[in-house]
C-alpha cells in the first residue's frame, strides 16, 4: 500500500494541470536572451558594499539571519517564514487571515469569527491535521483535533516571526502534526522596549484599540505588558443581508525575558482573553416547536501562563524546559465546555559523536474538560481527563560535512485513546552549493481520535418539523489516522535578493475518518437512524507547492507563491463514499497570491497583495480572485498612518460553504476598508 | 556564467523532474539574473557589520606614533569568536585608509592584541569586558562592538540594530579621554546619547 510513488507519475500529474510551468514560462516571455546573459554575468559579481559611505551604510537593510533561520534554510523540510513586518505591511487583523498567501495552506473564513484553515488538504471548520503552536504552547483542541482561530491572536507589533512547515512535523512534535506545523515566534521583551499605541476603525473593523508597554526591570531583565481590544461587524449572507455574527474580544498579557546568567535564559509569558461572539443557529430541542433558530450571544474567555528555562552548555549542547498551563471556557455548539491543560517538555540538543547533532525529550501533556450538555450536542460522559506521554529523539548526521545531511528520527506517543504511537521519519539534505537544498524525506504521522470522535451525540432534524431526529455518534474503537508521507524540494537563495522554494509531496492515508449509518442508539431521546464515527476511508492527496521572493530593487519587495493540489479519496470497499467526497471537495485545486511591498521616499509604504483561489465542489463554492492595498506614511519617528483596503475585487464573496449537518449557516466576506494610527514613544 | 554552469549541474544531475520542469526552473533564474543586476542595498548583517569597521577607520585619527610609517599597515583586530568568517578579508581586500593597507588580525586573547588599530570584541568575550577595555585603557586602539550597553562599558563605538537597519553610539566621554581623534561627521551621524 504505502509504497513510494515514482517521481515521474507525480511529475506528469502535476504537469497535466500545467498550470505552473505555464505561469514560470510566462515570467520569461519578452525577455532577450543578450540581456539575460549579461544580466547572469553581472549578478556572478558580488557587488561590495564597502564602496558605500556610512551614510548609505546605514541606510542598507540586514537581512538578519538568525541562527534558526540558517537552520531553517537548509532544513529539508518544506518551510516558509511570515516575518513581523509582512504580518504588519500585509495589511490583516486576524493571525488565520495572516496565513493566506502561504504556499500549501488553505484559509476561507466561515463566518465573522469562524475559520477553516488547513495544509495540504482537508479543510473544513474542523480541519484536524495542523498543528498550531504559540510561543510553544499548543492551541490545537483536543474536543475535535481543530484549532480555536477566533481565540488565537496577538498584538500584532510583538510578534518576531510565524514558522509555517508544511508536512508531517510528527518527529519532533508529535501526533496531530499530520499536514503541517504553524508556530507563532513572539518577540524577545528586550526587543519591544518603550511605549506603543494605535487605534482604528473602519468598515468590518468597527474598532480597535492596542497598547504595549516594555521596560527594563532588572540588570538583565525586561518585560512587557500590554492589551488590546476590537469589536468585528457582522458578515453578510449570500443575498447581501446581515448574517448577525458580529463579536468583540479584549485580550491582555505579559512576557518577562531575563537573562540569569551567560548560558541560562528565562521566560515567563502569559495571556488572558475575554469575548463575544453572536451567532445564528438552527437546533433541534426536546420539546415542541422542536426546531429554533435562534440568535445566540457566546462568551469565550481563556488564559494561559508559561514557563521556559533554556541553558546553553555549549554551541552544541543546550537544554530547554518548557511548561504551560492553559484555561478556556467556550459557549458555541456546546452550551459550555471547560478545559484545563497542563504540559511539560524537556528538550536536549548535544553531539556526543563527531559530525553528529542529537536531540532528544521526553513530554507529558494533561487535559480535562467539563461541559455542559444540551439536546443538540452532548459528551458522554461529561467530564475526561486524558493523559499524553512521549519521548522523541533525532540525530542529524552530517554524512558529508556542509553537503550530504541524513536526519533519522522518531517519536514515541502514548495517549489514551489508541495507547501506543510510533511517528518515525527519515530525511536527507544535500546541499550541492552554498545556496541550494535538494532535499527528500519520508515520515509516517499519525493524527489522534478526538474527544468528540470518542464521546459525542449530536442531534440533527431528520425532517423539516424536528419531530424525527438523526443522530451522529463517536465510537470509542476508533483508530488514528495514518500517514505515510514522500516529499522532495528544493531551495536556493540565488543572491540576498532572489529566493526560490518548490516542493512536491505525495501523501498515503489510511483509516481516515467517515461516518457510516448505525442502528439508532437505544439510549432516549430516540432517533429515526444514525451514523457512527469509523475509519474506512483511504486516499493519497498529491501536491506542488511554489514561492518566489525578489527584492526587485532596494524598495521593491515581491513575493509570489502557487499552490497545487489534488486529493483522490475512497471508501474501502464495502462502505458509504460520501464522507469521501466532501473530503476531496473541500480544498482548492489551485491557488496562487503575488504581494508587493514598496518603500517610497518620505516615508511612505504601499502595500498590495492579489489572490487566486480556486472553486471548490462539496459543497460547492466559487472561485475568487481578490486584492488587499495599502497605504501608510510614517509622518515622524513616533506617528504612523495607515488606510487598508482588503477583499476590494467585489462587494462580498463566498471563500467557504456550510457542511449539510452544520447549525449555522456559512456567510459571504465583504469588501472593507480601515484606517490606523500608530504612534511609539 | 560561472554561475549558471554550476546550477545546471546541480539540476541535470537530478533527472527527477521532467524537462517542462527543468525549463521553468531555469527560467526563473534568468529571470533572478536580471533582478540580481539592480542595485545592492540589502546585505546580509555581518557584512554590513564589517563595512562598518573599514568605514570607522576612515573616520578616525591615529598618532603619528601609531605606524611604524607612513605606508605601514592598518589592523583591523578581532578578538574572540569570529563573526565574519571570510566576509571581513573580503571587504578589506586591496584596500587602503590614507595610504594604509588595511589587514585583518585574528586574537583568541587579548594579550596578543598588541599593534592593531581597530578592534573589533566578538560577542564572546562579553564577560571578559572590564578586563579587556581596562587593558587597552592608555593605547590608541578604537574599540568596537556589537556587545550590549558596550559603549556604557567604556567602549568607544558600539554597533546597534534597529530596525532592520545597524546604526552606531559612540561613548563620547571615553573618546575624548582617548588619543583618537574622532571625525565630527561620525559623531554627528552617532546616536546621541540616551536614546
Amino acid at each position: 500500500m504505502n509504497t513510494l510513488m515514482p517521481p515521474r507519475p507525480l511529475a506528469a500529474q502535476l504537469d497535466r494541470a500545467g498550470v505552473l510551468s505555464l505561469t514560470l514560462l510566462a515570467l520569461t516571455l519578452g525577455m532577450p536572451a543578450a540581456r539575460a546573459d549579461s544580466a547572469l554575468e553581472s549578478a556572478t559579481k558580488n557587488p561590495s558594499i564597502c564602496d558605500f559611505d556610512l551614510e548609505q551604510l546605514m541606510r542598507v537593510k540586514v537581512i538578519s539571519v538568525s541562527k534558526r533561520e540558517e537552520e531553517l534554510s537548509a532544513a529539508p523540510a518544506a518551510i516558509y517564514v511570515i516575518s513581523g513586518e509582512d504580518l504588519q505591511r500585509s495589511g490583516v487583523t486576524t493571525l488565520a487571515d495572516a496565513l493566506r498567501g502561504v504556499p500549501g495552506l488553505d484559509v476561507a473564513r466561515i463566518d465573522a469569527h469562524r475559520w477553516a484553515v488547513s495544509s495540504r488538504g482537508f479543510n473544513n471548520e474542523l480541519a484536524s491535521k495542523l498543528l498550531v503552536l504559540d510561543d510553544g504552547r499548543s492551541v490545537y483542541t483536543p474536543l475535535f483535533s481543530g484549532v480555536y482561530w477566533d481565540t488565537f491572536d496577538r498584538m500584532f507589533e510583538d510578534v518576531d516571526r510565524i514558522e509555517v512547515i508544511r508536512g508531517p512535523g510528527a518527529t519532533l512534535w508529535g501526533a496531530n502534526a499530520v499536514n503541517g506545523v504553524i508556530n507563532l515566534i513572539s518577540k524577545s521583551a528586550k526587543d519591544t522596549q518603550g511605549l506603543l499605541f494605535s487605534a482604528g476603525g473602519g468598515t468590518e473593523e468597527e474598532g480597535f484599540v492596542s497598547a504595549r508597554y516594555g521596560g527594563k526591570i532588572g540588570d538583565n531583565a525586561y518585560a512587557r505588558v500590554y492589551g488590546k481590544f476590537f469589536n468585528r461587524d457582522e458578515s453578510v449572507l449570500a443575498n447581501g443581508t446581515g448574517a448577525n455574527d458580529d463579536w468583540w474580544m479584549s485580550r491582555g498579557g505579559f512576557r518577562v525575558d531575563w537573562d540569569v546568567n551567560d548560558t541560562s535564559l528565562m521566560t515567563f509569558q502569559g495571556d488572558v482573553y475575554d469575548g463575544m461572539e453572536h451567532q445564528v443557529r438552527t437546533e433541534v430541542i426536546a420539546t415542541s416547536p422542536y426546531l429554533v433558530t435562534a440568535r445566540h450571544t457566546d462568551h469565550v474567555e481563556g488564559g494561559n501562563l508559561l514557563a521556559r528555562w533554556t541553558r546553553t552548555f555549549s554551541p552544541d549542547s543546550e537544554l530547554s524546559l518548557q511548561t504551560y498551563y492553559d484555561h478556556s471556557e467556550r459557549e458555541s455548539g456546546l452550551p459550555l465546555e471547560r478545559r484545563d491543560l497542563f504540559d511539560l517538555d524537556l528538550q536536549h540538543r548535544c553531539s556526543l559523536v563527531p559530525r553528529n547533532v542529537a536531540v532528544w525529550g521526553v513530554g507529558y501533556r494533561l487535559t480535562a474538560d467539563d461541559v455542559d450538555n444540551s439536546f443538540a450536542v452532548s459528551l458522554n460522559p461529561d467530564r475526561r481527563t486524558t493523559h499524553v506521554f512521549s519521548a522523541f529523539i533525532q540525530d542529524e548526521i552530517a554524512v558529508v560535512e556542509d553537503c550530504l545531511h541524513l536526519t533519522l528520527g522518531t517519536k514515541l506517543e502514548h495517549n489514551d485513546f489508541t495507547a501506543w504511537e510510533v511517528q518515525p521519519g527519515a530525511r536527507l539534505a544535500w546541499t550541492p552549493c552554498e545556496s541550494q537544498t535538494f532535499w527528500a524525506s519520508i515520515s509516517r504521522a499519525v493524527r489522534t481520535p478526538s474527544r468528540a470522535e470518542d464521546d459525542v451525540r449530536l442531534n440533527f432534524p431528520a425532517d423539516a418539523t424536528g419531530t424525527n431526529l438523526f443522530s451522529i455518534l463517536g465510537d470509542r474503537s476508533g483508530l488514528s489516522e495514518e500517514l505515510i508521507a514522500y516529499e522532495i524540494g528544493y531551495r536556493a537563495v540565488l543572491n540576498p535578493k532572489v529566493s526560490v522554494d518548490l516542493a512536491l509531496f505525495y501523501n498515503d492515508y489510511e483509516h481516515l475518518r467517515s461516518l457510516e449509518p448505525v442502528t439508532p442508539p437505544a439510549t432516549p431521546p430516540p432517533a429515526l437512524f444514525a451514523l457512527a464515527s469509523a475509519n474506512n476511508l483511504a486516499g493519497e492527496t498529491q501536491g506542488a507547492e511554489l514561492s518566489l521572493r525578489a527584492h526587485v530593487v532596494e524598495w521593491w519587495e515581491l513575493t509570489g507563491s502557487y499552490t497545487y493540489l489534488h486529493q483522490s479519496l475512497r471508501a474501502v470497499a464495502g462502505f458509504d463514499a460520501t464522507t469521501a467526497a466532501t473530503l476531496e471537495g473541500s480544498a482548492p485545486q489551485h491557488q496562487f497570491s503575488l504581494r508587493s511591498q514598496m518603500n517610497l521616499p518620505r516615508g511612505w509604504q504601499f502595500d498590495a497583495g492579489l489572490r487566486y483561489v480556486d472553486q471548490l465542489s462539496n459543497p460547492h463554492v466559487p472561485s475568487y480572485i481578490t486584492f488587499d492595498v495599502r497605504l501608510a506614511w510614517q509622518v515622524n519617528d513616533r506617528l504612523q498612518i495607515s488606510v487598508v483596503g482588503r477583499d476590494l475585487a467585489e462587494s462580498q464573496h463566498a471563500e467557504f460553504g456550510a457542511s449539510p449537518v452544520s447549525a449555522a449557516p456559512a456567510t459571504e466576506v465583504e469588501r472593507s476598508v480601515y484606517g490606523k494610527l500608530t504612534w511609539r514613544f | 556564467m560561472a554561475f549558471l554552469a554550476q546550477f545546471k549541474h546541480c539540476l541535470i544531475t537530478r533527472a527527477l523532474v521532467r524537462r517542462a520542469w527543468l525549463a521553468a526552473l531555469s527560467s526563473l533564474l534568468l529571470l533572478g539574473g536580471i533582478l540580481a543586476g539592480a542595485q545592492e542595498f540589502v546585505a546580509p548583517e555581518q557584512t554590513v557589520k564589517a563595512a562598518f569597521l573599514y568605514n570607522f577607520a576612515k573616520f578616525v585619527e591615529w598618532p603619528t606614533n601609531s605606524f611604524a610609517a607612513s605606508n605601514s599597515d592598518l589592523v583591523i583586530g578581532v578578538l574572540g569568536k569570529d563573526p565574519f568568517g571570510q566576509t571581513l578579508d573580503e571587504t578589506v581586500a586591496g584596500r587602503r585608509v590614507d595610504g594604509h593597507p588595511v589587514v585583518i588580525a585574528r586574537y583568541r586573547q587579548i594579550g596578543e592584541a598588541t599593534n592593531c588599530h581597530v578592534l573589533f570584541l566578538a560577542s564572546s568575550e562579553k564577560k571578559n569586558l572590564p578586563r579587556i577595555l581596562a587593558e587597552l585603557k592608555t593605547r590608541a586602539v578604537l574599540t568596537v562592538s556589537d556587545i550590549e550597553d558596550f559603549a556604557a562599558a567604556g567602549g568607544l563605538i558600539q554597533l546597534v540594530k534597529r530596525g532592520e537597519r545597524i546604526q552606531f553610539k559612540i561613548n563620547a566621554e571615553a573618546a575624548g579621554r582617548s588619543q583618537l581623534k574622532f571625525s565630527s561627521k561620525l559623531l554627528r551621524l552617532s546616536i546621541p546619547d540616551g536614546v
